[in-house]
This record gives structure tokens, C-alpha cells and sequence, in this order.
């Protein structure tokens, strides 16, 4: 039976605890529980690792009930994964057996929020037969740079998409009973020296990139928890960050869940306590004696540990209340899951003279190459990773599917030797089927990759194989972005990032046009590695990461530089071709608090059935302060049928289209106009439409002193005011008013020393700043006065 | 049943089980570990002061000279359990068993636990009550109940038994002996302010202490008390029943009848046509042979257990004295 408290019965068990209980509960216990309190009848639950599978250590999680110390649970720990010969992965070692479905850098390639509600209830039914109460994940960080190591458990570069596929899986997740951890909070974009490294990271990138993807998944889903990062922000530890775990996420956003540190990320636990975040995890007695010596002290306060205490139970409450012990889940069922996830993420990159589909009919010989064909590369290494119920190899699936005429012979082309059978097989093969990754070694939670190059050897091969023959197609598992110099040499690119055990399934599908490609990419391609976004400043140095690029994250940099992307953001191809028309607004124009409904029209004008993702990007024609170009405010994906035309309608809050000013410290619109743009990808518009920004009143920045005349009199009104002000304050009448305001305007000074340098100092400097703060507060923007972006 | 400590002289094997149907058991303590699971239905607990809800499958171990009551809350509700005496086990090999707090409340734990370690006990407590009754089960009786303490010796989390109590804080035996006396007292004295001059302590020190070790407070716990005694003599003596109100001190008919049906779910009237019905008793698990057939069968991760077993050091040990001769 659940745990059924009331919440007065809750405030009366808080009333109960002991100091020493409530420090004890906002601490876990040993590494995946909270702490039971035993007297007082307060369960405990469990949480495990996985934002794309669950993670479940049996050996640490049940392995240890006792009461022995962190050393010998550790020696108990090592020593029983040593016995067990049946795991190679010492990593996964000793976990139950889970459903790896596609990691999130695959996953955000479907653009399917209906999908990830599935996806969300088959982890949450997962959680369920193993006892899980909350599964640490999703992870949505923003894929800053290609090279991060954790890229691949997040989904994209853009906030928007990140946020809204992160809601549609707590949704599933949570409405199976099981919570969720939205991480990484916040800016945890590198793995260099990730626990002391901070992220300089300017306010309105914070507000408009990095945070917006959070704010939009936790005022849609309401996570139960949210786990602070391992870094710090502009130089404070994110876990002891109160501006950003009271003051943003629950002041401004309204959240009341709970604060979950990440794993051993907490360095100051009385400050982490005061900043917001309630639950510390694991199991630390040194943190919690720091707690206790704090609260003794006074420098904690006890409203504090209460309030934290209060969340913690509320999380045990409702966790306690979603149990489904006796839940199973189908391994069947899960594993035709993550291949028709993995379906519709993969992306398929490049299909000349259409290579692809290759016909399985038909009478030739196939050349496969590489390990990755018999030992796929499915997910990343770290927390995440997870021990796969069943794995689809390629090489199988595709013997599979492929008719009696079709002869395929695989080489794995790991030595000199083999890449020459391999260069001899594609020189008579008809095609070529070359898998490549990135390498495996250097890659995933702790390290950054050091290059977007392919492993050490295989560019070369896959020139080589081009050469060879003009009918190869790249098959590539890689966590993010790689480079590809070959790309014009190879007929065919299919990138499947790590999508899982049913990829090899979903992969031989889509090559043999069972299936028709629809995943599209949701970070940009560079064409080299300087090309990156803050590639001047990445890696951080001397514990310092300058976000240099600001708020031009991703396809926001490369439009903005006119540099052309490798591969651009929202690109994949499909076997047939997609017609988009007859655009139109429900509205003219849009003030924030309202909602644009946009409509048109997608005619799938090839032969075979597929799916497409329309993207809607609003691109402002004129703004106060520096715009990306365009960006992403809504999509769809729709499936078709050879021949038809589906109406797509896509939403879009006017609230999304404002911007972060941090001089006033809120979001705003500016009056202007803004393009409504469908597009195939962000380099790809298909079709657009005005729309006029009519915010009504806006609050501009207040003047001051040292306000520039320029900027005063741009405003309505001001100047008229100021002459009034002057005549009647320096008592010199009207018209030599007007001529001494006349003198300020074209002055480089601020409009206070700008007076005194024609009048010397008779003005008392009090008087004109209550002027000046008066003025402020009557003005409102006129239209259009700023200048066109671009 | 007995009120306050109750004296279940020593047990034949160390372990006597017991199944009952929906019933009132009032506080009472005893130097015996109890485990105490619920079948069918769900029941309202107070142990050590706290209160517990349990539902169906739940399942409690209460600590030697741990201070509980059981309110069944629907009339369906069967419970089962034994209880173990660990000075038995100590002697047995468990070393240092008695020593032990054991905390293992099922409503509080992760379901690994609940599967790994609360289902076997569930399937060797209902096995214990199959064999109860029949003479030449005894051996297997020992079996089993060997097996049950092994099993909790091995694998259920305790703290050192001193620290326990201390939880509560000082004035736990002066609560144990009032409620002793409380049961003890006939002639209707069963006032706060008569207890708390007996033990020289003011009203409200004593209201608060009587309400931090038992869970309810004093005049609940005093009503409970009369409301008990009139169940009994409902069902021993053939008085009408606003006599026994009367008796028992309630100002009313009315009054009786209105706590009477707060406490137990039915009028005094039902309860008594009910208990004239036959039902299971200690011992006798014929009425609910079916329920505990079904929980004995059920794969709770015993034959597993048992597979382990080898491993175990006690086993080892037991198996190494029968191949000297010496077992």
C-alpha cells in the first residue's frame, strides 16, 4: 500500500524529526536510496541511472543492507563484478539486463514528441518491475559543442526542441508512476575538469539557450526532480548556485519539486542547503556533519532544512504512491520499441543517384566492412550506459532481409591485411556498405572527444573504399558531429549516432527501403573543427569556460557567420519528396500572452509512403538588441502516403518570441516585424509569412545619468519634456531651453555631464536624476525605431 | 489474549505460529520476536509508538519487549505470524541474535527487499502454520523455523538492541508499568489524573509521555481498554449488552454503542453473532488452509534461498557436524 500521508500528517512528521533525522533524509543512503527513517515510519525509494535505459546495479543497490563501511561496501562491490565472469563491460557489470534504446543525441533525431511519451511509459513500466521509483534522466544540457562527452545523452543544440521531446518523456515516465530527473542544471557542456570548470555563460545566453530548454520541459511536465551539474556557473557551484535553484527555477518558474545533487557534486553542503538544493546524494556522513555543525552554528537555517525536508518527503510521497510492484514488462515488446525508435532517428545524410534504397530483389553483391557491422556501437559509456536485453547486429539483419540474389560478404577491415581484402571485395562488389564511428575510447562521460575525426584509420579507409568503388554508402555511429572529408567521394551517408540494441534492425530496414528514413539532425554539421561555435574559447582554462559565442549556440552561429555547415541543423533526407504550400497566419499580428497558429500544407509527391519534419523558425526583421537570424519556434512530423497532402498546423506562443533583456532583466518584444518561415531544415525554407510584432506598451530600460542624449531623444516626447524641465528649473525661459537641449543632442557624454559642459554645474545633478527616473517610468517604445538586423 | 505482557512460556522448537481472523488486539509487549503479516484485508498498528498501516502482504518484525496493538480495519482481514524466541536461536548458533533490533517494516522498503527478503519469510511463516497441529510434522517444524531464523539473521538490517529504546527517550517502562496497571485496575479508575498522582508526575507531563511511547493518547488508550474488556465479556457472559456498557463505565447505551462501532465496525450485537460463528484459532489453520496454501506456493525466492544455502556458514557448520557423526 502506498505511502498515504496527508500533508498535515507530513507537517506533523516534520514536527516529529529530530535535527539529526532531517539531515539525515535530505542526504541519501548508500548510492541509489534515500534514507528510511525507521522510527517515524518514512520509507525509503530508489533511484537509478538512465536517460535511455535503466540502469539497475543489483550489486549496488541490493547488495548492501548493512551496516558496513564505504570501504568494505566498495571491496564487496569489486570483488563480487571480479567473480562474474559473464560481463565483459565492467561498466554495465553486474546490472540487471534493460531495454538500450536510442541515446538522446539519436532520439531528438525523430522530432517525435508522441513518440517520446511512449518512450517516457516503456522506461517508466521498466522502473516498475525493477523496483525503480525515480530514473535519473532525461538529460537535456544544450549540445554547445560536438565535442562534449556527454553529447550524446542530450538532444539538441536548440532549446526549444530540447525542452519539448524532455516533457513528452516525463510525461510518459511520470504518468507510469516513476519520476524523472531533468539534468544536468545547468550549463554542464564539457567534461573537462567538469567539477570545478565554470561556465561563463552571459545572461541572456543563460536565459534564452541554456536555461530556456529546462524552463519549457519543467512548466510543461513538472519533473519530480531536478539534478544540479557537477560545474560551476559564472563561478559558482551550480549545486550552491541560489540565484539559479531558488531565485530562476523556483521563483520565477514556479517549480516546487525537489533539488537532487548529482553524485558526489556537492563541495559545501550548508551552502548547497541555503542555495535550494534539498537532496544530496549518495550517502555522504562527512557532508552531513557539516550539515549538523552548520545548523548548530546558525548558519544554516533551520526554515531551511525543513523546507528541503518538506520536499524530500513530498518526493517519497508521491513516489511511494505511483508504485506498480506487480508490473512487467515486455522484453519482446520494449525491443521492437527501440528499433521503431531508432527507425525514425535515423538520418540519412547524403543519397546520390539515389544508391539507397538498395533493392533486395534484385541480383548483386553487397560488400559489408567494418566491426561495427557484427559489433555495433549502440550507446555511449558512462552512467547511462546500459546492459541491452537483446542486440540487433547489422550484419544478421541484413542477411535477414536481404533476397535469394543478394550475396553479402563482410570484412572487418581491422589490419593492413584486411583492409586490403576489403579494398579487393569493393572493387567487385556492386556496392559497398562501410560502417565507421568515432573513437569509442576517448569518448563519453569524463572525457571530450579530442577531434570530430573518425577513429585513428578509417578516413583513409573509406577514401580508399570510395575510390574503389563509386556505390559506397557510410554508415556512421558516432555521439555527435564528426568530419567528413570524404563526404563527396561516397554515394551514400547514414548517420545513426548511438541508437541502440535494435539499430542493426532498424538500420537493414531503412537500407533495404523497408523503411523509409525520417529522422533529421538537431545539431549543425561543421565542415571542420574551427568552425565550431566558441571554438576560441573551448576548452575552458585556469577553471574558466567563456562562453564566447554567446547566445549564437548551434545553427544561431553558423547563419549569423554566413559559414556554411557541413550538414545544417533540421537536414535529413527521405526516399521521396515533400511539397509544402499555401501558408497562413490565423493572425496579422501578436503581443505576448497570445498564440499564432500557423497552417500549411505538405504533399508527399514521390512514390513511397514516408514522414517529414516541418520546421517553423521566426527570423525578426528588426530589433534593439543583437537576434539570431532565425529560430526554431515549432515543428511537426506527419506521415504520408504516396500522394497525399495533410494540413500541418503548427503553434506558436508570442511569449516564445521574445527575448531576454538584461538591462531590464525580463523577457521583451520588440514593436517590428517578424518572418513566420517553414522550413524543411534551418537552411531549407520553404515557405514564409509577416507577421507584425504589436507588443503594446513596453518597459525600456530606465534612463540615468549617464543616459546618451541620442538614446534619450529617440524617445517620443523626452525632448519636449527636457526643455520644460530645464526652462523651469534654470528659470532661462523656453526658447534658450530648447537651444541648450539643441546643443546636447549630438553629444558622445552622458546627458547629465553634457548639461554641465555648457552650463557648469548649476543643475544639481538630485534634480535631474528624479527627472530623469520620472521620465522613465511615463515612456513607452515607439515603433520601429530600430535599425533592420542585417 | 493477554493485556500488557504477555507470558507465552517458552516455545516448543523456539517458534509458535499463529493465524487469526479480524480482531482486536490490545497493547501488549512480550520477551518473544514476533512476525506479524497480513493475508487478507489491512490493520492499523501502534508499535514502538508508531503508527503503522499495513495492507495485504505487508509484513513487520516486532522487536522483544516492543509495546503493540493490531485494529483490524475491515472484517476480512486474516493476519498470521510466529513468535520466535531468540534466546532459543542464540543458543542454536545465531550468535548474539537477542542483541539484535531488527528493522524490517515491508511497507517501508525498496521491493528488492520485499522480494528477496520479506517473501520468504512469507512462504516459511505460512508453511510453519501448515504444519502446526500434526505430531509428526514436528521435525519439519524445526526445519522450517531454523531456516526462518537464518534467514532473518542473515539477511535483516538491525541496529545494536540498546540503542532501540533510547529512540523513545526516558519514561518508556514507566508507560510499560501504567499500562499495566491500567489493565490491571477494575474498579473503573482508569483517569488521567488518578495515574499521574500515583506517579507523582503532572497531568499534562504524563499526557505527553503516554502519548509519545504509545501513539494514541491516554483517554483513547484508557477507552480502548474498557471498549476491549466489553468485547470480552460480549463474548464470554451472557449479559445484555447495556448492562456490560454500564458495566464497563460508558454514561450511555448510546455512547457504548457509538464507540463500540468507531472501534471494531459493527454494533455490539454483530460482534457478538459473529464470534458465536466458528472461526480459525491458533494453531488450527483449517478456515484459511487456502489463503496460506496459496502464499506457501508462491514463488517468494525461498528455492532460491535454498539453493544458496550451501554458502551459508551456519549450514556449513550444521552440515559438517552430521558427516562427524557428532549431529
Amino acid at each position: 500500500m502506498g505511502w498515504t500521508i496527508s500533508d498535515r500528517e507530513l507537517e506533523q512528521l516534520l514536527a516529529q524529526m529530530t535535527t539529526e533525522e532531517k539531515v539525515a533524509l535530505v542526504n541519501g543512503r548508500h548510492l541509489w536510496k534515500t534514507a528510511m527513517n525507521y522510527r517515524l515510519n518514512i520509507p525509503e525509494i530508489v533511484m537509478t541511472d538512465g536517460t535511455y535505459g535503466v540502469r539497475y546495479s543489483t550489486d549496488q543497490i541490493e547488495g548492501l543492507t548493512d551496516e558496513r563501511d564505504g570501504l568494505d561496501q566498495f571491496l564487496a562491490v569489486v570483488n563480487r563484478r571480479q567473480d562474474d565472469q559473464d560481463d565483459q563491460d565492467a561498466m554495465v557489470g553486474g546490472s540487471k539486463p534493460a531495454t538500450c534504446f536510442p541515446n538522446g543525441s539519436a532520439f531528438g533525431c525523430s522530432w517525435d514528441v508522441d513518440l517520446a511519451r511512449e518512450f517516457g511509459a516503456a522506461l517508466a513500466l521498466e522502473c516498475q518491475e525493477f523496483g525503480v521509483h525515480l530514473l535519473l534522466g532525461p538529460g537535456i544540457n544544450i549540445r554547445r559543442t560536438p565535442l562534449a562527452g556527454r553529447a550524446y545523452e542530450y538532444y539538441s543544440e536548440d532549446p526549444l526542441l530540447s525542452g519539448d521531446l524532455a516533457a513528452a518523456l516525463i510525461d510518459g515516465l511520470q504518468s507510469g508512476g516513476v519520476g524523472a530527473s531533468l539534468k544536468h542544471f545547468a550549463c554542464n557542456n564539457s567534461e573537462i575538469e567538469r567539477t570545478t570548470m565554470s561556465s561563463e555563460v552571459d545572461e541572456r545566453a543563460l536565459r534564452e539557450i541554456y536555461l530556456k530548454g529546462f524552463e519549457r520541459a519543467i512548466v510543461k511536465s513538472r519533473p519530480w526532480t531536478v539534478m544540479s551539474a557537477y560545474n560551476r556557473l559564472n563561478g559558482v557551484q551550480t549545486a550552491e548556485n541560489h540565484w539559479l535553484l531558488t531565485t530562476v527555477l523556483r521563483e520565477e518558474w514556479g517549480y516546487d519539486g525537489a533539488v537532487v545533487s548529482d553524485w558526489h557534486g556537492i563541495k559545501d553542503r550548508p551552502a548547497s542547503l541555503a542555495a535550494g538544493n534539498d537532496l544530496d546524494m549518495p550517502e555522504s556522513a562527512s557532508r552531513r556533519a557539516e550539515l549538523l555543525a552548520a545548523l548548530a552554528e546558525g548558519r544554516v537555517e533551520q526554515a531551511a532544512l525543513d523546507q528541503s525536508c518538506r520536499r524530500v518527503l513530498r518526493l517519497i510521497r508521491r513516489a511511494r504512491q505511483g508504485e506498480r510492484r506487480n508490473a512487467r514488462f515486455d522484453r519482446e515488446t520494449h525491443h521492437a520499441l527501440a528499433r521503431r525508435i531508432a527507425s525514425e532517428s535515423i538520418v540519412l545524410l547524403r543519397n546520390e543517384g539515389d544508391v539507397l534504397p538498395i533493392d533486395p530483389a534484385a541480383d548483386l553483391t553487397v560488400a559489408v566492412i567494418g566491426a561495427g557491422a557484427v559489433r555495433p556501437i549502440i550507446q555511449g559509456s558512462g552512467s547511462a550506459t546500459t546492459r541491452p536485453t537483446s542486440l540487433d547486429r547489422p550484419l544478421d539483419e541484413l542477411r535477414a532481409l536481404a533476397g535469394e540474389h543478394v550475396r553479402i560478404e563482410h570484412h572487418l577491415a581491422e589490419d593492413a591485411e584486411g583492409e586490403e581484402a576489403a579494398a579487393a571485395a569493393a572493387r567487385t562488389a556492386d556496392i559497398v556498405i562501410v560502417f565507421a564511428n568515432s573513437d569509442v575510447s576517448a569518448d563519453g562521460e569524463r572525457a571530450d572527444r579530442r577531434t570530430l575525426a573518425l577513429a585513428a584509420g578509417q578516413d583513409a579507409l573509406i577514401h580508399r573504399l570510395a575510390k574503389a568503388n563509386p556505390r559506397t554508402i557510410v554508415v556512421l555511429a558516432t555521439p555527435d558531429a564528426v568530419t567528413m572529408p570524404w563526404a563527396d567521394e561516397v554515394a551514400a551517408i547514414v548517420e545513426t549516432f548511438y541508437a541502440g540494441q535494435g539499430m542493426g534492425h532498424a538500420l537493414a530496414r531503412i537500407l533495404f527501403g523497408l523503411a523509409n528514413p525520417s529522422g533529421k539532425l538537431t545539431t549543425s554539421f561543421p565542415r571542420r573543427e574551427q568552425d565550431i561555435p566558441g571554438f576560441l574559447t573551448y576548452p575552458g582554462e585556469n577553471g574558466r569556460h567563456a562562453y564566447s559565442e554567446g547566445l549564437f549556440v548551434g545553427y544561431r552561429y553558423y547563419d549569423r557567420r554566413e559559414i556554411e555547415p557541413l550538414f545544417p541543423f533540421g537536414f535529413g533526407l527521405s526516399y521521396t519528396r515533400f511539397r509544402y504550400s499555401g501558408l497562413r497566419l490565423d493572425r496579422s499580428d501578436i503581443a505576448p500572452g497570445e498564440r499564432l497558429t500557423a497552417s500549411f500544407e505538405i504533399s508527399n509527391v514521390g512514390t513511397r509512403a514516408g514522414a517529414e519534419v516541418a520546421q517553423l523558425y521566426a527570423r525578426p526583421l528588426s530589433s534593439r538588441l543583437h537576434r539570431p537570424v532565425r529560430e526554431l519556434k515549432g515543428f511537426a512530423k506527419v506521415h504520408l502516403e504516396p500522394g497525399e497532402t495533410r494540413t500541418v498546423t503548427i503553434e506558436c506562443e508570442g511569449d516564445d518570441l521574445r527575448y531576454f533583456d538584461p538591462a531590464r532583466g525580463e523577457w521583451a518584444m520588440d514593436p517590428g516585424e517578424i518572418l513566420i518561415e517553414i522550413g524543411a531544415s534551418s537552411r531549407d525554407i520553404r515557405l514564409s509569412a509577416p507577421l507584425v510584432a504589436a507588443p503594446g506598451d513596453v518597459r525600456l530600460p530606465p534612463f540615468d545619468l549617464d543616459t546618451q542624449p541620442t538614446i534619450l531623444f529617440e524617445r517620443p516626447g523626452v525632448r519636449d519634456a527636457l526643455v520644460a524641465f530645464l526652462a523651469e528649473r534654470l528659470s532661462i525661459g523656453g526658447e534658450a531651453a530648447d537651444q541648450l537641449v539643441a546643443r546636447t543632442e549630438s553629444s558622445f557624454l552622458g546627458i547629465y555631464k553634457t548639461i554641465c559642459w555648457f552650463i557648469g554645474d548649476r543643475l544639481p545633478a538630485e534634480d535631474l536624476r528624479r527627472f530623469l527616473i520620472d521620465l522613465s517610468a511615463g515612456t513607452t517604445a515607439a515603433p520601429t525605431t530600430y535599425d533592420t538586423v542585417h | 489474549m493477554d493485556y500488557g505482557f504477555e507470558d507465552l512460556g517458552s516455545l516448543s522448537g523456539g517458534v509458535k505460529a499463529f493465524v487469526h481472523g479480524a480482531l482486536e488486539v490490545p497493547f501488549h509487549w512480550h520477551d518473544h520476536l514476533e512476525i506479524l503479516m497480513v493475508v487478507r484485508g489491512s490493520v492499523r498498528m501502534i508499535i514502538d509508538g508508531q503508527e503503522c498501516l499495513m495492507g495485504s502482504d505487508d509484513l513487520v518484525i516486532i522487536n522483544a519487549h516492543s509495546a503493540h496493538n493490531s485494529v483490524s480495519l475491515d472484517p476480512g482481514t486474516v493476519l498470521c505470524g510466529v513468535h520466535i524466541d531468540v534466546a532459543h536461536a542464540e543458543r542454536q548458533g545465531l550468535v548474539d541474535f537477542s542483541k539484535r533490533y531488527l528493522q524490517c517494516k515491508s511497507f517501508l522498503t525498496a521491493k528488492h527487499f520485499c522480494d528477496d527478503v520479506v517473501a520468504p519469510m512469507r512462504g516459511l511463516i505460512a508453511r510453519l502454520i501448515l504444519s502446526s497441529g500434526n505430531v509428526e510434522d514436528g521435525l519439519l517444524r524445526t526445519c522450517l523455523a531454523g531456516l526462518l531464523c537464518c534467514h532473518i539473521y542473515r539477511h535483516v538490517p538491525y541496529v545494536p538492541r540498546r540503542e532501540a529504546p533510547s529512540v523513545n527517550g526516558d519514561g518508556r517502562e514507566r508507560v510499560m508499568r501504567i499500562m499495566e496497571r491500567m489493565r490491571a485496575e477494575r474498579d473503573g479508575r482508569l483517569s488521567l489524573e488518578y495515574f499521574a498522582e500515583m506517579e507523582g508526575l503532572s497531568i499534562p507531563h504524563l499526557s505527553r509521555l503516554f502519548r509519545r511511547h504509545v501513539g494514541i493518547c491516554f483517554r483513547d488508550y484508557a477507552q480502548n481498554i474498557r471498549l476491549d474488556r466489553a468485547v470480552s465479556q460480549l463474548v464470554e457472559s451472557g449479559q445484555s449488552i447495556v448492562d456490560i456498557a454500564l458495566d464497563e463505565g460508558f454514561s450511555s447505551g448510546s455512547l457504548f454503542y457509538a464507540k463500540f462501532r468507531e472501534r471494531f465496525g459493527c454494533t455490539p450485537a454483530e460482534y457478538r453473532r459473529r464470534r458465536a460463528e466458528p472461526q480459525g484459532e491458533a494453531g488450527s489453520a483449517h478456515p484459511y488452509r487456502h489463503l496460506l496454501m496459496e502464499l506457501a506456493e508462491r514463488d517468494d525466492g525461498l528455492s532460491r534461498q535454498l539453493m544458496r544455502l550451501p554458502e551459508s556458514r551456519e549450514l556449513v557448520a550444521v552440515c559438517a557436524l552430521h558427516a562427524s557423526g557428532m549431529g
